[in-house]
């Protein structure tokens, strides 16, 4: 087991080391530069000169990057061109609301997901399975930044039940109580979670149904059903804890859907996560943030599906055999 | 718009339904093919394809006016529908309803490519890595990076490669950024056939590695890629809707259905027709996909029916 | 306690306690005429609070709340001499010489940690902005400033090198005054990423409360600020890069200013929205089309399309201006008559300019050897198609309406427009290294031509702020002698035929000039926008206390 797992942290370090060498070299070889003042002024070329060797850019490419890799194993993530901060700094103050956002959005995502799919498996080809099911279907295919735009809409102008935009209040977040803290994060974390996580429960759901189904076909559930086994008890207790496992891989699989579909999320909602933090630093060509971004997503990444492989061999051994 | 334009959407929509009947009789003489329209929404599925693919090859047949024509800019735009224009105007003027038929040619032709060099390559790599065993984990780690990495920020930095991302270029990086799950699900399969008896019994006849894959392996691994197809269109159009918001994509004054969503995005409330009918046209070929995708996984493996 | 008294008590007890406890609630929330909270929604990122080194113009609403300059243009903006302009940090000054200005700063100003400010912070301020290490984008609008020195603590004593109408204006305008005492340790070259700019300190009327990173930059007024306590509490500057996203906020309550509408969707939104209130001021930039004069690998050499003065002409001829303009803003723009911003006094409408004539601008290309040879609806020339790319910014929906809008109507010509949308860094990029045919430039201007027209239109920028390769010595003379000019009405004259060649020779077609149109919760009285700096009046604002709304009350 130990072989196995620190074979599998082994090729997880070299992954990421894969995806920061290529983030750094593309983001250095794309056309455009850092430090151009924005488009409505003309950049003085000796300003831009003297911020380029400022941050250490007139040195050839693999001088750079071999002090990037230097910088990075002592700690050191660089300096953001745009933020004119550490970029370490910026991209703490951005995960917590990329996990929270993740997180809610993983929340409504499989917990919905599960019901939705029990009540599909059950119904199974009446009409609240044609019924539910075509509404799910029409939900996964709509663009995800269409449904913010139209939920923001709804929800925040015409409705006004949620804030628009942001992660807390700007004017009464500090002088809130410790409770009141929370159910404001909550109120405005529910929009941009909902919009990322219906459209993945949706997907959730119709394939918990196609699992269910399977393995409500199984023999020993029919021998079950035979013997006179209720038929919720049959559901709940034997169909469901196999139909779970599948699930674990859906996981591992959802987290960089997740961290990807929230740029467009972010950009909407101005949730101040990685995904709109790395959309801008692409944008405006802050090369440190970028590469530290995509080290950062990576890693998470990475985790993720390490834990869903300790997962999954920790409940059928076969795996371990047959991958070591 | 003349009587004879309303005419020419409404024979597409004949032919769509057409179509979808006469696929589902010939197809429900072969067991596969009755376990594929088993699901209600397959048959919609096929007419829904149809009319889109019948709307891209026939654009300049059914739409009144040139897509690209701005018809006054300062009168016309952002005209709720009407008889003249049934799905109104957007922002520049433009005739939604021919902009949405031209758009099927571009949209379409994306999914279908950069889809088709995603399940290639996907293929490819997936029977390569279950197939040979020493292939397997350095193929597995590529596989790995290539989940690893946020899908859109790729995108993004390999478009800010080019100055200007040519068409053809567009298609080859959405189809390089889509490929993994594909080998995944191949390899899978790709392992499982390994270990049957006809693969074992062809090997030890002697046959090459190379032949035992293309006679005996790929044939029998064809449900995950055909599935992989399906699929994979819907999600290649949603992309291409994403990139277009965010700037990047079709070239103007070429239309797709996601620069058209784009370009109307920020008026939603005063002119939704902007975005409504590219959004719901993008809605269905994904929906049609999906319920495809699920027929074909039920016709390619057969199972008894649920209690 | 008898026992006869407890029954009763216990009775009343009860109530009592409850009514107590109402009773004695504390009222909540602030009360008064210097209360108010105002919500703004920003859409550019801010960089660093720290003025020499900013580049962000986001930055400097925020930084100018907090920092300040020796003195500001009136209402009027007029730049030349010294009648017009508004004392701030310095008290009064006098003239000792046409080349000498004195400065005597403000006996009460302080900086927001207790220190006075003194002369010395003066000199300070300007020895950093043009110091080469700190590498200042405003390093050259100083230049026409000698020295500052120190005469004593009250006194600041300025040198200029040359005569100028602008002198004053040169002296303060973009100079924000510094605290030496906490800037001096910081290493030169590291202000670029000093920590003092995400904690900065300064005298303005409003301190730096806190900044939280991706969302709100928070102020609190200074109640001690010597020229009047800002009657407006509290400012907090929300980041909301969505256009769409931020008008919703603005009609859902949850924003209080929004400095800038864009288009008439939101205006007309933003109208019936019976809780704001809409205010329109002359907007400081100006979008052209810009054409490339030099061709693409070789700058030496003119651009084989745009390096014939005719063609350009043709295509200026071929741009109905003012229905495009029509067509994106509504009522909300103008055509400037040269490369202008609402802000100056040199717009003129009257200035000659080429007119709309399509037919005229078909003969002139036929003149010129252009015309349909393949049929294929593109003029060509020698087996060369009257075929350009035009480069737009992916960020900017204005530019790129107009970009589709003006690739139609060349196409009526025979011109073909290939429209090349690239991030902001991209255009920049290329439009300073020559690597573009034409592309659709929007300027954010100073308060006077001076400064940054010589830039964009002369030999002097070229390689940099003078993206088309405009260079024409007569031009140059004209505009030598529109700067000198003393007076408003001889400056008018001269910049007058200055920007007549201009638009003989047409380097770029002048598209349009937005107006400026805000909005402001209506709560908010005496709500007034400068329109070279919308910020700088702010501190005027109040909230009437009959007016005040839940977030104003607020407690820090």
């Amino acid at each position: 087991m130990t072989v196995w797992l620190v074979r599998r942290v082994a090729a997880a370090a070299a992954t990421v080391l894969a995806v920061v060498t290529l983030t750094f070299v593309l983001v250095h070889a794309a056309p455009g530069a850092p430090f151009l003042p924005g488009s409505d002024r003309a950049a003085d070329p000796a300003v831009v000169e003297g911020l380029r060797r400022q941050f250490g850019l007139d040195r050839p490419l693999p001088v750079q990057y071999a002090r990037y890799l230097a910088g990075l194993a002592t700690g050191k993530l660089g300096m953001s061109f745009t933020l004119r901060r550490p970029v370490a700094d910026a991209i703490a103050a951005a995960v917590p609301n990329t996990l929270a956002l993740a997180a809610a959005a993983l929340l409504i995502d499989f917990g919905l997901g599960l019901l939705l799919g029990l009540y599909l498996a059950t119904h199974a080809r009446r009409a609240g399975d044609v019924a539910l099911g075509g509404a799910l279907l029409l939900l996964q295919s709509v663009p995800t930044f269409w449904l913010g735009l139209i939920v923001l809409l709804v929800f925040g102008q015409w409705l006004g039940w949620l804030p628009v935009g942001g992660a807390t209040d700007p004017v009464v977040y500090p002088a809130l109580t410790w409770a009141g803290k929370v159910a404001d994060r909550v109120r405005h974390l529910a929009l941009p979670a909902a919009t990322l996580g219906l459209v993945a429960a949706a997907g959730t759901a119709r394939f918990q149904r196609a699992a269910l189904l399977e393995v409500l076909r199984q023999p020993f559930v029919r021998t079950a059903r035979a013997k006179g086994v209720p038929e919720r008890r049959l559901v709940l207790a034997h169909a469901l804890r196999h139909a779970l496992l599948p699930l674990i891989t859906l996981f591992g699989l959802s987290f960089p859907f997740l961290l990807t579909g929230a740029v467009l999320v972010e950009t909407i909602f101005a949730w101040p996560g990685m995904g709109k933090l790395a959309a801008d630093a692409v944008f405006l060509r802050d090369y440190p943030l970028v590469t530290a971004i995509a080290l950062v997503a990576s890693v998470m990444v990475v985790l993720g599906s390490l834990l869903a492989d300790c997962l999954y061999a920790a409940a059928d051994p076969r795996i371990r055999v047959a991958d070591g | 718009m003349t009587l004879g334009a309303w005419l020419a959407p409404l024979t597409l929509v004949v032919l769509a339904v057409l179509a979808a009947t006469v696929t589902r009789r010939l197809a429900e003489r072969r067991p596969a093919g009755r376990r594929f329209f088993r699901h209600p929404p397959a048959e919609a599925g096929v007419g829904i394809l149809v009319f889109f693919v019948a709307l891209a090859v026939a654009a300049p047949l059914v739409t009144p006016y040139h897509p690209d024509r701005q018809l006054d800019i300062v009168g016309l735009q952002h005209a709720a529908p009407s008889w003249a224009h049934p799905l109104g105007t957007d922002l520049y003027s433009r005739d939604v309803w021919s902009r949405l038929a031209f758009g099927a040619r571009i949209s379409l032709a994306i999914g279908a490519l950069a889809t088709l060099v995603a399940v290639t390559l996907g293929t490819l790599v997936g029977v390569a890595a279950g197939y040979a065993r020493r292939l397997d984990a350095v193929l597995m780690r590529l596989v790995d990076v290539g989940l690893a990495m946020p899908r859109l920020f790729i995108l993004l930095v390999i478009v800010a490669l080019w100055d200007q991302l040519p068409l053809p270029v567009l298609i080859l990086a959405i189809g390089l950024t889509t490929w993994f799950a594909t080998s995944r699900l191949v390899r899978a399969e790709v392992l499982r056939l390994r270990e049957l008896a006809f693969v074992e019994a062809a090997r030890a006849a002697g046959a090459g590695a190379v032949r035992v894959v293309l006679r005996h392996v790929l044939p029998n691994a064809v449900a995950p890629v055909v599935v992989s197809v399906a699929v994979g269109v819907g999600n290649v159009l949603l992309l291409e809707a994403g990139l277009s918001f965010l700037g990047i994509g079709v070239r103007p004054p070429t239309p797709s259905w996601g620069n058209m969503i784009a370009d109307g995005a920020h008026h939603v409330t005063t002119a939704p027709w902007a975005t409504v009918f590219p959004g719901l046209a993008i809605a269905l070929v994904v929906m049609a996909s999906t319920a495809l995708g699920d027929a074909l996984r039920d016709a390619f493996d057969p199972r008894p029916e649920a209690p | 306690m008898p026992a006869r008294l407890r029954r009763p008590l216990r009775r009343i007890a009860g109530p009592a306690l409850a009514l107590g406890l109402i009773g004695c609630e504390p009222r909540g929330g602030c009360t008064g005429e210097y209360c108010g909270t105002l919500v703004i929604n920003t859409a550019g990122q801010v960089d660093i609070l720290l003025p020499p080194v900013s580049q962000q113009l986001a930055a400097r609403a925020i930084a100018d709340q907090i920092f300040l300059k020796l003195a500001d243009v009136g209402p009027s903006i007029n730049t030349l001499g010294d009648a017009d302009f508004e004392p701030l940090l310095a008290e009064r000054w006098e003239w000792t010489d046409s080349l000498t200005l004195v400065f005597h700063l403000h006996p009460r100003a302080r900086w927001h940690d207790g220190t006075p400010v003194t002369a010395a912070d003066v000199a300070f301020s300007f020895d950093a902005y043009t110091d080469p290490r700190v590498n200042s984008p405003y390093r050259t609008a100083l230049g026409s400033i000698r020295t500052v020195t120190v005469r004593d603590p009250a006194t600041a004593v300025f040198r200029f090198g040359r005569r100028s109408p602008e002198l004053f204006y040169d002296a303060v305008y973009h100079l924000r005054i510094l605290p030496a005492h906490l800037l001096r340790e910081t290493p030169r070259d590291q202000w670029a990423t000093a920590p003092f700019g995400r904690a900065p300190v300064g005298s303005g009327p409003y301190r730096f409360v806190s900044w939280q990173a991706g969302q709100d930059i928070e102020l609190a007024a200074d109640s001690t600020f010597f020229l009047g306590r800002p009657r407006i509490r509290r400012l907090i500057w929300r980041g909301v890069p969505d256009l769409q996203v931020a008008v919703t906020r603005l009609v859902a309550g949850e924003a209080d200013v929004q400095e800038l509408l864009f288009t008439p969707a939101n205006v007309e939104q933003v109208r019936r929205a019976p809780h704001l209130a809409t205010y329109s001021y002359n907007g400081s930039v100006y979008t052209f089309l810009a054409f490339n004069l030099a061709a693409r690998d070789d700058t030496a050499r003119p651009h084989p399309l745009f390096g014939d003065r005719e063609v350009r002409r043709a295509l200026w001829m071929a741009t109905d201006r003012e229905r495009l303009l029509r067509s994106v803003f509504g009522e909300l723009a103008r055509v400037p008559p040269g490369p202008v911003s609402q802000l100056w006094s040199i717009w003129d409408p009257e200035i000659r300019q080429l007119p709309y004539d399509t037919a005229e601008a078909a003969r002139v290309l036929q003149r010129r050897g252009w015309r349909d040879g393949d049929g294929d609806g593109v003029r060509d020339r020698g087996g060369a198609r009257l075929a350009f790319g035009l480069l737009v910014p992916t960020t900017s929906a204005v530019r790129r309406q107009y970009a589709r809008l003006l690739q139609e109507a060349y196409r009526g010509l025979g011109v073909a427009v290939e429209i090349e949308e690239v991030e902001p860094t991209v255009l920049e990029e290329r439009a300073r290294a020559g690597r573009y045919d034409a592309a659709l430039l929007t300027r954010s201007t100073d308060p006077t031509p001076t400064s940054g027209f010589a830039q964009a239109w002369t030999r002097a920028g070229l390689g940099g702020p003078n993206p088309t390769r405009y260079a024409n010595p007569a031009f140059e003379r004209l505009l030598a002698a529109a700067g000198q000019a003393e007076r408003p009405e001889a400056a008018g004259a001269a910049w007058r035929a200055a920007l007549e060649m201009l638009n003989q020779d047409v380097p770029g077609i002048w598209l349009n000039a937005p107006d400026n149109v805000a909005a402001v919760h209506h709560r908010v009285a005496d709500v007034r926008f400068r329109p070279d700096a919308w910020w700088a009046l702010l501190r005027t604002w109040r909230i009437p206390p009959q007016q005040l709304i839940d977030r104003d009350r607020v407690e820090r």
